[in-house]
């Protein structure tokens, strides 16, 4: 099941990107709303921990879905032995970069007013906005990311603790594998809407 | 119409009465059946001697014939099919690798593990020269009956096999059939002695065995001290029985206290486990089976048919049991897995019962394995966590009833066998590819090696062929460790004397070469040299092991103590194994216990090294997670609040 499911998923989040990219136009930015680099002339160790953070999540994450879905994708076999060891290894690693992001990017992935009234316009509780915003999609795939941060990560924790029993155990994992799924989609559609802002500045 | 019912009448009423002579002639099985009446049945029976005359009290007696009495109602041939008393038969059936027997002889540094099953690591009676006589005579002292016990070779093979030894023959006669013990399970009257069978089968009373044993006779006389032709219409009877006459009514029918359900007690005289690290005079330290604590039998989980195919509880429901068709054949699992331990604690999910498919059978508790993850489930076994001795750095030894003669009174008591030397627990991979529980022997003995094929070699010839060397006239050998030692240079002496003896070979068959096997060695003469390698023939055997089960608090793991096994100490992984050997038995010689479960020790070594972060990463993980969680909180609520004011606004202008 779990299986259909991340194929489907994965496949059908490919399929949208590639043909968002193809068919959805590239729209210049003005210019004071364009992407700035990310430690764009800030000197600071905060600003260079920022500068880390981001690469840093983001190669955890990819080790991590290697580790978490590559084996149990392609062969149907859990993760077990070294694999095993290298992805809990890499968790905290990532789960504090999250932390880390969640802190010094909330702010600049604030909804404003346009993104406001584009969301309540999507949701049907507002006259369509025909203009739109490019930032919506990817400050809403950034909550997104970081809300489901905490089930993939809790439900792991929480099972090394003699807490739950078998059947808790199972529906733990049952938990962390779809959120860690949902997680990983989110991620990708945020990171290439983010990567197509920037290269639309 | 009135000629045709006159003619066919007749007709009918023959048939009728052949079919019913016939059935009371076959006399078979109707004591089998079950009514529904879960009231026992009362045992007031005549008593059959093997000659098929009643036992009665006034006269001369006899001793009694189970095949003759039982048989008189129950199915004894269906019965002797069952794994107590088909192993010597040529249609065995292997199932699960179990305890085998173990011929055993001190002088010559000999043990051998011996089964008729063909489970790897074992020889079958044959091998080592072992016919059924020579079974009987080495392992009759816990010994169910039947199976070699009726395999005395018949007229016909008297004729053709030139190689039956015509002594055997007599002593055959004399001896008699050594038929299934059914008493020795099913007698629940407390006189029911099976030492006393023992000591009868050592004197080679056979016959006699399951009656004295019984408690209904005492029996006078020894079949081994008798003459090959002795015979009692002629020379009288010296093997006198003598029946408890007040056990017999007025009609000469004697009550038996059987029970259907063999009670714990008759299962142990075979079946128990002595742990050497508080014997003797501490015994009394030891606990029994949680089961058996609580209150349960054996046969409440070992249950079985007219058949007599015990369960032997290691059916996981769902699966062919170690991809063996023999167990399929034998049983319907969906039957038995509700007895293993998963179908009676935890559900069988394929039971047709709706009830065996929720677990809790016998109120077994539904265990809950809190904080221990699914994974391990897959790869160990329950008895892994659950069964026999609490592991420690080093395996310990334990003594088992069958191997070690256990159980035995009076005169016989004297023997306190403690070779082989057997070791438990070792961790070690089974068939089924789980990790569990096994007893162990390690294999020694002198053979031959023939296109790479090791065989050994029955203990008498190599007492006959080496008796000065290995010393078999010194009445009290010096003993290292049990063993009395063996040095390489009486190896090699042996191993000489071996390969000079005449063998009878066919045309074109190769000399065999001399070899010995010890602690998981193979000792070979290299141009007069003795030389040693690793080879399959020195591999210990070993057998999974379920009992004793310890209370859920005393299981590894248990609350989930993670250490238990993963801590780079833990005795689980990385215990070591004794090496058992007669050469250098001084030293301290041992495996890693990674070796027997097919375990890779640099990865265990490391995934124990990762436990000493565990708890930092359990305070990493959740504090990221709380910040996580107040972020997200925070935005929600400046975000609602957002809303909020929007939604006032809104309101405050349209007013």
């Amino acid at each position: 099941m779990f299986q259909t499911v991340s194929w489907v998923s994965l496949g059908l989040v490919l399929a949208g990107i590639v043909v968002h990219c193809l068919v959805s136009p590239r729209r210049r930015l003005p210019k004071g709303e364009a992407a700035k680099s990310i430690c764009d002339g800030d000197r600071s160790l905060l600003a260079k921990l920022k500068c880390l953070a981001c690469p840093l999540a983001l190669g955890s994450l990819i080790v991590l879905f290697i580790t978490g879905f590559a084996g149990r994708l392609l062969f149907g076999e859990l993760m077990t032995g070294y694999t095993l060891m290298l992805h809990v290894g890499l968790a905290p690693v990532f789960v504090v970069c999250l932390g880390f992001i969640v802190i010094t990017w909330g702010h600049q992935c604030l909804l404003n007013d346009t993104d406001r009234q584009r969301l309540a316009g999507l949701l049907c509780l507002n006259k369509p906005d025909s203009g739109g915003t490019p930032d919506l999609g990817w400050k809403l795939t950034f909550w997104l990311a970081m809300f489901l941060a905490v089930p993939a990560s809790l439900s792991m924790v929480l099972s090394m603790f003699p807490i739950f029993g078998t059947h808790g155990q199972e529906t733990l994992l049952c938990l962390h594998q779809y959120s860690s799924l949902a997680l990983t989609l989110s991620a990708m559609i945020h990171v290439y809407l983010v990567i197509r802002r920037k290269f639309s500045s | 119409m009135i000629q045709v019912i006159r003619t066919l009448l007749p007709l009918v009423l023959v048939f009728g009465a052949c079919a019913l002579a016939q059935a009371a002639e076959k006399g078979k099985g109707f004591g089998d059946g079950h009514d529904g009446n879960r009231a026992s049945v009362t045992h007031l029976i005549d008593l059959f001697d093997d000659k098929g005359d009643q036992i009665k009290s006034s006269i001369q007696p006899r001793p009694i014939s189970m095949r003759n009495t039982c048989g008189k109602c129950h199915d004894y041939d269906t019965m002797a099919a069952g794994w107590h008393f088909h192993s010597g038969s040529t249609n065995v059936l292997s199932g699960r690798v179990g305890e085998p027997w173990v011929l055993t002889d001190n002088r010559i540094r000999t043990q051998i593990p011996i089964s008729n099953r063909g489970w790897k690591g074992t020889y079958k009676p044959g091998d080592v020269d072992m016919n059924a006589w020579k079974f009987l005579k080495k392992f009759s002292s816990h010994f169910p009956g039947g199976n070699y016990g009726e395999m005395a070779p018949s007229e016909d093979e008297e004729d053709e096999e030139e190689e039956v030894d015509t002594s055997e023959l007599f002593r055959w006669e004399i001896s008699g059939k050594y038929e299934i013990n059914c008493l020795a399970c099913h007698h629940a009257d407390r006189k029911q002695n099976q030492s006393d069978a023992a000591f009868q089968a050592a004197k080679e009373n056979y016959r006699w065995a399951a009656t004295v044993a019984s408690g209904l006779a005492s029996v006078k006389g020894t079949a081994s001290e008798l003459e090959d032709f002795y015979d009692p219409e002629f020379d009288g009877h010296k093997i006198i029985t003598s029946y408890d006459k007040s056990r017999f009514d007025s009609n000469d029918k004697v009550f038996l206290d059987i029970v259907r359900k063999p009670t714990s007690n008759s299962c142990y005289f075979c079946h128990s486990t002595q742990s050497l690290e508080t014997p003797g005079e501490d015994e009394w330290v030891h606990n029994e089976d949680i089961h058996l604590t609580s209150g349960m039998s054996c046969a409440d989980c070992h249950r079985n048919g007219v058949d007599h195919m015990i369960s032997r509880g290691d059916i996981e429901p769902s699966k062919t049991p170690h991809g063996s068709a023999d167990y399929l054949k034998a049983y319907d699992p969906k039957k038995v897995t509700s007895y293993s331990c998963q179908g009676c604690h935890m559900g069988d999910p394929n039971a047709d019962d709706p009830a065996a498919k929720m677990g809790g059978h016998l109120g077994a508790p539904i265990p809950e394995h809190k904080g221990m993850p699914p994974v391990h489930f897959e790869k160990l076994s329950c008895t892994a966590c659950h069964s026999g001795r609490l592991p420690t750095g080093n395996t310990a030894r334990v003594r088992t009833a069958r191997i070690h003669t256990l159980g035995l009174h009076g005169k016989l008591a004297s023997m306190q066998p403690q070779l082989p030397h057997v070791v438990t627990p070792v961790f070690a991979r089974m068939a089924n590819g789980k990790i569990g529980p096994h007893n162990m022997i390690w294999p020694s003995f002198w053979g031959t090696q023939t296109n790479g094929v090791v065989k050994p070699l029955a203990p008498n010839l190599v007492r006959e062929i080496a008796p000065d060397e290995l010393g078999i006239e010194i009445e009290e050998p010096e003993r290292v460790n049990d063993w009395i030692e063996l040095s390489e240079e009486q190896i090699g002496n042996v191993l000489k004397l071996i390969g000079d003896y005449e063998w009878e070979l066919e045309e074109g068959e190769p000399k065999p070469l001399p070899v010995y096997v010890a602690g998981g060695r193979l000792y070979r003469l290299s141009n007069g040299v003795v030389v040693s390698e690793n080879h399959d023939a020195g591999e210990p055997y070993k057998w999974p092991i379920a009992h004793d089960v310890r209370p859920a608090a005393q299981s590894l793991g248990s609350n989930g103590r993670c250490a238990d096994c993963h801590d780079k100490d833990s005795p689980f992984i990385f215990g070591q194994v004794e090496v058992d050997t007669p050469i250098k038995p001084a030293e301290k010689q041992s495996v890693a216990m990674t070796e027997f479960g097919e375990l890779d020790r640099g990865y265990y070594e490391m995934f124990a090294f990762t436990f000493l972060f565990r708890p930092w990463l359990k305070v990493v993980v959740i504090l990221s997670c709380i910040l996580l969680g107040m972020v997200l909180l925070l935005y929600a609520l400046k975000g609602l609040d957002t809303v909020i004011k929007a939604a006032g606004k809104k309101v405050s202008s349209k007013q």
